[in-house]
C-alpha cells in the first residue's frame, strides 16, 4: 500500500517536474471573494422563499415553546399515527411534549418511524438550506429515514453564504458528517420529469423560531 | 467495464434508428440545456464564477503531490484508511478486500462513475457479493444490465414505458404503464430493504478539501447519504483529480456543479464527509475508507492534455452536444460519453482502440463555452486527432488526403490559385454524391463552392468598408 502511494505521489511529482514537494503558492484568485448572489430581503425571509421553491415548507414560531404543538399540527394534518422521533438534542428533549405524541429518542426507531423533529445548527439564506452535523444530538439516520423531516431552527442561526457555515463549524471541529439538506428528496432520473420522496424524506417542514 | 469504443461508427448507426433511444434523447436535451441557461442567466457573474473555477482547479493541479498528502493525512488523522490504487485492477482487488475483511454479502452503491471505470460491478459479483445501485438510473440500468449512457443521468435513454417493464419483470409488480410517482414509490420501497440489510456502501466522492480531508458528495436522492449512514463499512472511491484546496474552494465549484448539472442552485443533499464514526455518535459506520484512483490522470498532468483533469462530471458538454444528441451515450461504447468521453477514453484506454472518438465532433465549441471550468474541450480532440496522425493511425485515402492538402496549404500562392480554379469550374448547388466521401453524403447533401473563394470575397469586402468609410 505504501508503494503505491509513493508510485503515485512521484508519478505526480514526475508530471509537475519535481522530485520533492514544494509549498504552494498562495491561492491568489482567493484574494477576491468569489461572485454570489445578493439580495434585500433579510436573511430568514430569502431562506423561506428559497426553500418553498424546492418544494420544502416553513412555518415561523415566536418562540421555542410553540414548537411541540406545531409538531402535532403537523402530525394531525398527516393522520392517526402519532409517533414521533424526537432527536437527542438537550434544546428538543427540554421542551413539554403533548402526551398525545408516542415519543422516541433511539435512532433504531428511524426505520419504523413516520416522522421525526430535529434541530440545524445553522440556515443557509442563499439557498434555503438547514446545515446537519452530525453527532449525538442529530444522528443522521434520524434525518435520513422518516417519511417527514421537521427540523427547528433559529432564526439568528441564519447565515447568508454557504462559505459563513465554516467560520461557525471550524475546520478543527468538524464532526463525521455535516449534511447540507435543501427540500425534500427528489429525483429526475424517471423521463427526466421531477418527482419528490426518491430516498430520503418525502417532505421536509422547517419551524423557523425567533 | 470492457469497451466497444472501437465500434463507434456501427453503434452510432444503430443507434440514429433506434426509435426508443430517439424519443427518450428529444424528451430530455431541452430540458437540461434550459434549465442549466435559466440557472446561469439568474446567477450575478457566472463568467467570473467559471474563471474562478478554472484557477482553483489549476492551481491545485499544479500542486497536486501536496493536496494530496495534506487530504491523506488528515483523512487519516481522523480515523479513515486511505488506499492507493494506481490503476484500475488495484483498485478492484482493494474494494474485494476491504469487503472481504469485513465478511461482507451485500454492498449498496450510490452512483461513482469512477466504480463504472474500474468495473467494480463485475468484480464484486464475481466474488459472490450481491451489488446494488441505488441511485434510480443507476438501479434502472442495473435492472436493464446496461451500462450509464450519460454521466449524471445514467438512464437518460430509457423512456417511461420501458422502465415500467423492467420493474413488473424484476418486482413482479403490473405490467402496465404507470405514472412515474408510482414507479419512484416503488423504487423506494424495494431499495430501502436493500440500505437496512447491506454491509458495505460505496460512494463516489465530487470534490475532496485537502485542508480538513473531507469528501463532498452532492445528491439529490439521498441515497449517497444512506449509503453512508448504514452500512458497517463506507467506502469512498474517487479519482486523484478531485482535489480543492480548501472548505471555501469546494463552495464555489459547488455552485458551478449544480447549476451546470441540473440547474439547481444547490443539491438537495451536499454532504461534507470528513473521517470516520466518532465515539459519541450513535450511528455511521465502524470502518470508513478512501480509495483513491489514477488511473492515467498522473499521466496526464505531464501532457498536453492537463487542462482535462480540471472536469467536475456536470454532463453539460453532453447535453449541448449535436452528437451526443444524435446517438446518445451507449453507441461511445465506454464509461464517460460525449466531447469529455472522446477526450478522457483515448487517455485512460489508449488511442488505438477509440480512434473515431477525437472524430465524433464538429467542432462547433458549444461544449467549451458551456464548461464549467473552462476545458477547451476543441483544441483537446483537435490535439487528439493529430496525435492519430503523428502516430500513423490513420490510413488510406484519408491520410492521403491530408498530406496532401497539408503539402498545399503551405504554397499559399498555388493554394489560391488552385481553388479559384475549382471554384470556377464546379457546379453550383450542392452534391447528393461525391467521389471518396460517401459518408458525408451518405446523409446529407454536400454544399458546393460559389463562384469564387473566401479569400477573394473576404478582401473584396474589405475594399468596400474601406471605401464607404
Ligand atoms: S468537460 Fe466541462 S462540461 Fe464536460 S463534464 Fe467536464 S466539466 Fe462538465
Amino acid at each position: 500500500m505504501t508503494d503505491a502511494r509513493q508510485a503515485i505521489l512521484n508519478a505526480v511529482r514526475q508530471a509537475l517536474g519535481r522530485s520533492a514537494s514544494v509549498e504552494p503558492a498562495p491561492r491568489d484568485y482567493a484574494a477576491q471573494p468569489p461572485p454570489r448572489p445578493s439580495w434585500r430581503e433579510h436573511g430568514p425571509e430569502r431562506f423561506t422563499r428559497k426553500l418553498e421553491r424546492v418544494a420544502g415548507s416553513c412555518e415561523r414560531l415566536v418562540e421555542l415553546a410553540a414548537v411541540p404543538a406545531a409538531v402535532l399540527r403537523y402530525l394531525e394534518g398527516l393522520g392517526d399515527d402519532r409517533r414521533l422521533l424526537v432527536a437527542p438534542d438537550p434544546l428538543l428533549q427540554g421542551l413539554e411534549w403533548p402526551a398525545a405524541l408516542q415519543r422516541s429518542t433511539h435512532p433504531q426507531d428511524a426505520r419504523r418511524y413516520p416522522a421525526a423533529v430535529i434541530t440545524a445548527a445553522l440556515g443557509i439564506a442563499e439557498t434555503g438550506t438547514v446545515v446537519l452535523p452530525s453527532g449525538p444530538h442529530r444522528p443522521p439516520s434520524m434525518q435520513l429515514l422518516p417519511d417527514h423531516l421537521i427540523v427547528v431552527l433559529r432564526t439568528e442561526d441564519v447565515v447568508d453564504y454557504v462559505e459563513d457555515v465554516w467560520q461557525r463549524i471550524a475546520a478543527g471541529t468538524l464532526p463525521r458528517t455535516v449534511t447540507f439538506m435543501t427540500g425534500p428528496s427528489r429525483t429526475a432520473d424517471i423521463a427526466q420529469t421531477l418527482h419528490v420522496g426518491a430516498h430520503g424524506p418525502r417532505r421536509l417542514h422547517v419551524l423557523l423560531v425567533g | 467495464m470492457k469497451s466497444t469504443a472501437h465500434l463507434f461508427p456501427e453503434q452510432a448507426r444503430a443507434a440514429l434508428t433506434d426509435e426508443n433511444l430517439q424519443a427518450a434523447l428529444r424528451f430530455a436535451k431541452g430540458g437540461f440545456i434550459d434549465k442549466r441557461a435559466a440557472a446561469v442567466a439568474r446567477y450575478p457573474d457566472f463568467e467570473t464564477l467559471r474563471e474562478r473555477g478554472r484557477r482553483i482547479k489549476d492551481h491545485t493541479l499544479a500542486h497536486l503531490d501536496v493536496y494530496l498528502e495534506r487530504f491523506a493525512a488528515a483523512v487519516e488523522a481522523r480515523g479513515g484508511h486511505v488506499h492507493w490504487a494506481p490503476d484500475a485492477a488495484a483498485a478492484r482487488s482493494i474494494l474485494l478486500d476491504i469487503c472481504r475483511r469485513a465478511g461482507a454479502r451485500t454492498v449498496i452503491k450510490g452512483k461513482t462513475m469512477v466504480g463504472e471505470e474500474i468495473g467494480v460491478n463485475a468484480a464484486l459479483e464475481e466474488a459472490g457479493l450481491e451489488v446494488v445501485e441505488t441511485d434510480l438510473g443507476e438501479y434502472i440500468i442495473q435492472l436493464a444490465k446496461e451500462p450509464p449512457s450519460h454521466i449524471i443521468a445514467p438512464a437518460v435513454h430509457k423512456t417511461r414505458a420501458q422502465i415500467c417493464k423492467l420493474f413488473a419483470e424484476h418486482h413482479g409488480s403490473p405490467d402496465t404503464l404507470r405514472e412515474a410517482p408510482e414507479l419512484v414509490a416503488e423504487a423506494r420501497r424495494v431499495l430501502r430493504e436493500k440500505f437496512l440489510a447491506a454491509d458495505v456502501g460505496i460512494t463516489g466522492g465530487n470534490f475532496l478539501v485537502a485542508e480538513t480531508g473531507t469528501v463532498v458528495l452532492v445528491t439529490n436522492e439521498g441515497n449517497g447519504d444512506l449509503c453512508l449512514t448504514l452500512p458497517r463499512v463506507h467506502v469512498v472511491l474517487a479519482g486523484i483529480e478531485k482535489l480543492v484546496p480548501t472548505l471555501d474552494d469546494a463552495a464555489t465549484m459547488v455552485r458551478l456543479l449544480v447549476r451546470s448539472a441540473t440547474g439547481q442552485d444547490i443539491s438537495t443533499y451536499t454532504t461534507f464527509i470528513t473521517g470516520a464514526r466518532r465515539q459519541d455518535e450513535a450511528d455511521g459506520p465502524d470502518e470508513y475508507h478512501m480509495v483513491l484512483l489514477d488511473n492515467g490522470r498522473s499521466r496526464m498532468l505531464g501532457d498536453e492534455f492537463r487542462e482535462m483533469l480540471r472536469c467536475i462530471r456536470c454532463g453539460s458538454c453532453l447535453n449541448h452536444c449535436p452528437v451526443y444528441n444524435a446517438v446518445g451515450g451507449h453507441a461511445y461504447g465506454w464509461v464517460y460519453p460525449g466531447p469529455m468521453g472522446s477526450v478522457l477514453t483515448p487517455q485512460i484506454i489508449g488511442l488505438d482502440a477509440t480512434k473515431d472518438l477525437p472524430n465524433a465532433c464538429t467542432l462547433n465549441g458549444r461544449c467549451q463555452e458551456i464548461c464549467p471550468v473552462k476545458i477547451p474541450l476543441p483544441d483537446l480532440l483537435r490535439r487528439l486527432r493529430a496525435l492519430q496522425f503523428e502516430r500513423g493511425l490513420i490510413r488510406g485515402p484519408q491520410c492521403w488526403a491530408l498530406r496532401l492538402w497539408g503539402w498545399l496549404a503551405r504554397r499559399p500562392a498555388l493554394y489560391h490559385g488552385l481553388t479559384a480554379l475549382i471554384a470556377r469550374l464546379s457546379p453550383r448547388g450542392a452534391a447528393r454524391r461525391l467521389p471518396l466521401d460517401s459518408g458525408w453524403t451518405q446523409s446529407r447533401d454536400f454544399p458546393l463552392p460559389q463562384r469564387t473563394t473566401f479569400q477573394r470575397a473576404w478582401s473584396r469586402q474589405a475594399k468596400e468598408e474601406r471605401r464607404h468609410d
